[in-house]
């Protein structure tokens, strides 16, 4: 059942009483009567001390429930108490600590990072390639390393971060023919009859 | 100190090297092998009887991603059957080998490059020498490798080992040092000795194996002519990688 929206209108103070048609005229003075009713008793509030026990109620359920463990073990760590270490122990926590910051801070980095590893640009002169690929011993031998030509004068170059150390690596020309770099430091046979190129890389900061 | 102290100790030190240690070896613990990665490109009995050579090689110590890495090495150049057979079979046999003469703790790069180094003829006793002498791994690494070049040019081990130590104790680059073979060869086509020829360039001679002035980039100053060549560079930009 919905109030007619005049009605609506009186009791939001919008309009007057006499705006108000004979018809609703009367169910306005019920409604009048009904609210200064409740204006003069007030508004009926919960019994005397009732919310503090139910909070109580509500505390104990949770203490008795999941929140014990956590609530219990946040009181372990928060009590004080005296502790007692033999210096023995402290020297071990020391040494595991200074451990785990040292292999931290020598642990190969990911992909996208480059502390440690150096830029080297891989150059090859093939007017003839469609496409240039460069694989080694770094990516697994996968050629997924495009090189790139795009002022198309034949020089293929891409400009790859490495690890430093000695690295073996070929061009793969066209997607099959593995040729191998011709102005390499070094070669090295890779033991399926064909000749790697070798290239050492020199950390920044010995160069 | 109480057990629940000495409970929290050890769970903090527990928590310290657990978040260091795994992390540090995911690289070395991928199998050499990995039938369903390979299943598409080599037969059953390929991916077999690699997985019997990796496991073999491993139980003699071999570090399995040397293994890997020649296996993926094959693969991707097209080489299959009974052909990488006989390649990984012989590559880790010289792993086996080299692992013997340095011991558990050699790490993987040396074990490679003294596999090499034994493969050109260098005497065991001169590469575990060698590698006892030069404990950092980059210049045990690029040591052996340009010992074995060396050798393969012409040069006595004594002389190449003795030149190669010498340079490493200068400070010479290991850029420098891979470079070194390739001078001797070109001396050696031109008429002169090995022996002549590494001395007129380790010798001090020639600038080859001085050790370089510090900079931190060297576009084309090792090739002496203005053709490409791949290069290391400073810290720029990357384009892959």
């Amino acid at each position: 059942m919905t109030m007619d929206p005049r009605l609506q209108a009186w009791l939001d103070g919008d309009i007057e009483l006499e705006a108000l048609p004979e018809t609703l005229r009367e169910e306005a003075h019920a409604w009048s009567e009904f609210l200064g009713s409740a204006r003069t008793q007030g508004v009926a509030g919960a019994p005397f001390g009732a919310t503090a026990r139910v909070m109580d109620a509500i505390r104990a359920d949770v203490a008795n429930g999941l929140g014990s463990r956590a609530a219990a073990g946040a009181a372990w760590l928060l009590r004080p108490r005296a502790v007692r270490i033999p210096p023995l122990a402290v020297a071990a926590a020391i040494a595991l600590v200074i451990l785990s910051v040292t292999q931290l801070a020598v642990r190969p980095r990911g992909p996208g990072a480059l502390d440690g590893r150096v830029y080297v640009q891989f150059l090859i002169s093939a007017p003839e390639a469609r496409t240039v690929a460069l694989a080694g011993d770094f990516n697994e031998w996968n050629p997924s390393i495009q090189l790139d030509d795009s002022d198309g004068d034949g020089l293929w170059s891409a400009r790859v971060a490495l690890e430093p150390g000695v690295h073996e690596y070929m061009f793969v020309i066209d997607g099959s023919e593995w040729r191998p770099d011709p102005n390499a430091l070094s070669y090295s046979d890779d033991g399926f009859g064909q000749q790697n190129s070798v290239l050492a890389v020199t950390p920044v900061d010995e160069t | 100190m109480n057990r629940s102290c000495w409970r929290a100790v050890m769970m903090g030190a527990a928590l310290l090297i657990g978040g260091s240690a795994p992390a540090h070896a995911q690289n070395q613990d991928r199998p050499a092998i990995d039938a369903e990665e390979l299943q598409d490109r080599l037969s059953p009995e390929t991916i077999d009887r690699l997985t019997q050579i990796a496991r073999r090689a491993q139980q003699n110590g071999v570090p399995p991603r040397l293994i890997r890495q020649k296996v993926m090495e094959g693969v991707s150049k097209g080489v299959r059957g009974g052909r990488l057979v006989r390649a990984i079979e012989d590559y880790s046999r010289r792993l086996v080998e080299a692992r013997n003469l340095l011991g558990r703790g050699a790490r993987p790069e040396v074990l490679d490059a003294a596999a090499q180094a034994a493969e050109h003829g260098i005497p065991s006793s001169r590469i575990r020498s060698f590698a006892a002498a030069n404990r950092d791994p980059r210049r045990a690494v690029v040591g052996l490798r340009t010992i074995g070049e060396l050798r393969d040019a012409g040069v006595p081990t004594d002389n190449a080992v003795r030149a190669v130590q010498a340079a490493l104790d200068r400070g010479v680059s290991g850029e420098r040092l891979l470079a070194l073979s390739a001078a001797v060869r070109r001396r050696v086509r031109q008429g002169e000795s090995p022996t002549d020829a590494l001395r007129a360039i380790a010798g001090g001679s020639r600038p080859g194996l001085q050790r370089p002035a510090p900079t931190r980039d060297r576009p084309g100053d090792r090739s002496g002519s203005d053709r490409p060549r791949t290069q290391p560079r400073s810290r720029g930009g990357p384009d892959r990688g």
